[in-house]
């Protein structure tokens, strides 16, 4: 990657082109932004004020209320949803009409943020005025529009830490109501109360969950450690003087002769049945914890948090239970899960256009992290506990404090923004997280209410904010989920049949 | 202090006590008074206000040695729709590891072996529980060898090991409204798979 440069593109003959060109980069999402002064030799909160329009933030919002409308604050929290949403490159046009210390101010912000700046001015030379400025700092002039279009080409995008996983399955408006019963009978019961229908959207979403529970489980070092990558395969089938290479390849044939029969799931799991793990020393082999309740945390949150329905979090849930079964493992839920709070169930789908509303309207990064994480998490604020910059995970795919909770892909950059937000206003990793305009108490309750109803969104009814340091009992769902190994696995290590068991 | 006093003190701790048996279950009478900070006799005067209030009511309080716990009065509903209740409360209980265990064993030993006679040493103390909860059902491949059992049919289902779950595995239950075909509640309906049945355990809760 390039190193972040401050490039001066000079328009001498004031070319509609270079402005176009400009203009028609702009798009946040492929890392772009071009900047527009307000007219007029203003303040540089006016410019900061500028760049987070440029950000997508609603104007009207930054008001004092807000907390970011000083000059400081503004320009930090433009540095920070830069950051947040990967922007590269930022273009800032009638950068000729611009005084010193919008110069110097811009600079600092190219510093922080770390970008490509390009500054344009449509004039024939740089200002004299921003000459000692720019002295400072090393640059380069440009006033080749060639050049200045390759400057604004969108970089290839990176890819997030779990974008090669598959993408959930959409949920129906108008989703079923699913069966109340356990795991060894919901699938079954839906199948038999339901409408073909009903009963394909709701399957659709419980082999959902089963896939990604084995594809959980396949990949977790805990798992792994535990069970042997060899599976031994059925002996009854095949004759026993076989090699291992030849049942397997017997196998295959059987596989693909009868793949389209009902035998084909007996099949599959014929060929895994037989792996045993090893004793665990003086204890009995089952059954035994899983130790990793942060990363079951997670993943059962990660499960469910695109969800807009419940009763679909409820059938993606009955499926991550029997895909963990088929690996020899129970997870238990709370029974009655339907009229649990959590994830999935009594928070909020974080999709794109709901996060980028949660933006547009929260301009302070920190007000909007506050309510995505409220939304994610599907209990009051006040029952995370104390939540650090710590807490964040390094991509802000999960926040880990009184329990865990993972942040959907859309709703990252607006942690990403408030973690970097506060550690520019010189917070320390130990340092709260979300720290109001007016501290802590300044976020909840009523500020939070208030700032969802902003962007058309409900939060959980929430309870005040407290300083005890013990923290209160856990509320969602997944924090009471546990999991132990209790057989041996009916499956193998690799990604079950996407039509595994499903109905002809 | 007064007895109106008592009387209502008694009144908020026989709420309490309801609550708390609500939520636990069957519980020790000791750790229950321990649970809520109260002495014994405190605790048994509560238990005495709460039996006398439950009285004429659905439910009663049942005293086993040091436990206790509510339950559903005999004779509170017909005993057909008394099990048929019960079992549609089971169908919710998820399963416990030890109950996990021996269904995920029952399956492995189906797979790998399904023709092998059934080993008296296997059976497990919850097996009797889990042929209540529907869970496990007397194993039809083995009869011939010997009383055996096997994973419900459900459970195969519900674990993608086999393509079809059985049509009507809901055996009891007492008034079936509405129904497409009157003579078998239970049959398929038009499109050959499945009747829609009101889902009248389906409710908010």
């Amino acid at each position: 990657m390039r190193p972040p440069r401050v490039i001066v593109v000079l328009d001498r003959h004031d070319d509609t082109a270079f402005t176009q060109c400009a203009l028609a980069a702009h798009r946040i999402g492929a890392g772009i932004m071009t900047i527009h002064p307000s007219p007029g030799r203003l303040g540089t909160a006016h410019l900061a004020r500028d760049l987070l329009v440029a950000l997508g933030k609603d104007a009207e919002q930054v008001t004092d209320a807000s907390g970011i409308k000083a000059e400081e604050p503004a320009w930090r929290a433009g540095a920070a949803w830069t950051i947040a949403y990967r922007i590269r490159t930022v273009a800032v046009l009638r950068a000729h009409l611009l005084r010193q210390e919008h110069w110097e101010r811009l600079l600092a912000f190219q510093y922080t943020a770390g970008v490509h700046l390009l500054l344009f001015c449509h004039s024939q030379d740089v200002p004299l005025e921003v000459n000692r400025t720019l002295a400072g700092a090393p640059h380069t002039i440009t006033d080749d529009l060639a050049h200045v279009i390759e400057l604004l080409r969108p970089a290839p995008s990176e890819p997030g830490p779990d974008e090669d996983e598959p993408a959930p399955p959409a949920v129906p408006a108008s989703f079923p109501i699913v069966p109340r019963t356990a795991v060894t009978r919901f699938r079954a019961d839906a199948w038999r109360r339901l409408s073909t229908g009903e009963y394909e959207a709701v399957d659709v979403q419980y082999r959902y969950g089963l896939q990604a529970g084995c594809a959980w489980l396949a990949r977790h070092p805990e798992y792994q450690d535990a069970t042997p990558d060899e599976p031994v395969l059925a002996p009854e089938l095949l004759p026993r003087y076989l090699s291992p290479r030849e049942s397997a390849q017997a196998h295959a044939y059987a596989s693909d002769t009868y793949g389209i029969t009902p035998s084909r799931s007996v099949i599959t799991a014929l060929l895994c049945v037989g792996r045993e793990r090893p004793a665990r020393g003086r204890y009995p082999r089952y059954p035994y914890a899983w130790r990793d309740e942060a990363g079951l945390q997670v993943f059962l949150s990660a499960l469910v948090a695109d969800c807009p329905s419940p009763e679909a979090s409820c059938a993606r849930v009955r499926g991550a239970q029997a895909g963990l079964l088929l690996h020899g493992m129970l997870l238990a839920v709370p029974r009655d899960l339907r009229t649990a709070k959590g994830p999935g169930l009594t928070g909020a789908a974080l999709t794109e256009p709901v996060c980028s509303r949660i933006g547009e309207h929260l301009p302070n990064p920190v007000t909007a992290a506050a309510l995505a994480i409220t939304l994610a998490a599907g209990v009051p604020l006040a029952d995370l506990g104390v939540l650090r910059i710590a807490s964040v995970g390094a991509h802000a795919e999960a926040v880990r404090a009184n329990g865990a909770f993972a942040i959907p892909p859309a709703a990252r950059p607006l942690l990403i923004a408030a973690r970097t937000f506060r550690r520019l206003n010189g917070a320390r990793e130990e340092g709260r997280l979300l720290v109001g305009p007016r501290g802590a108490e300044g976020l909840v309750p009523a500020t939070l209410e208030e700032d969802a109803r902003a962007c058309g969104l409900s939060v959980p009814e929430q309870t005040p904010y407290s300083e005890n340091p013990f923290p209160p009992p856990l509320a969602a769902w997944h924090l009471k989920a546990r999991c132990w190994f209790v057989a041996d696995p009916l499956h193998g290590p690799r990604q079950p049949d996407p039509d595994l068991g499903r109905v002809a | 202090m007064n007895p109106r006093e008592i009387s209502e003190n008694d009144g908020a701790d026989a709420c309490l006590v309801e609550a708390a048996l609500h939520l636990t279950g069957l519980c020790d009478r000791f750790e229950l008074a321990e649970m809520l900070g109260w002495s014994l006799t405190r605790l048994e005067r509560a238990l005495g206000h709460l039996g006398t209030r439950l009285d004429g009511s659905a439910v009663c309080l049942v005293r086993l040695g040091r436990e206790v716990r509510l339950a559903v009065r005999e004779g509170a509903a017909p005993p057909d729709t008394l099990a048929c209740l019960t079992q549609r409360g089971q169908m919710r209980t998820e399963l416990t590891a030890a109950e996990a265990a021996r269904v995920l064993d029952l399956i492995r030993e189906r797979l790998t072996d399904p023709h092998a006679s059934p080993r008296a040493d296997t059976a497990a103390d919850d097996d009797v529980e889990l042929l209540e909860r529907g869970v496990l059902v007397p194993d039809a491949m083995t009869e011939a060898a010997g009383p055996s059992l096997a994973a419900h049919p459900d459970v195969y289902f519900a674990l993608g090991l086999c393509p079809m779950p059985v049509a009507a595995a809901v055996p009891h239950r007492p008034d079936p409204p509405s129904l497409p075909s009157a003579g078998d509640p239970w049959a398929r309906s038009a499109d050959g798979r499945h009747v829609a049945i009101p889902l009248d355990d389906q409710g908010a809760g």
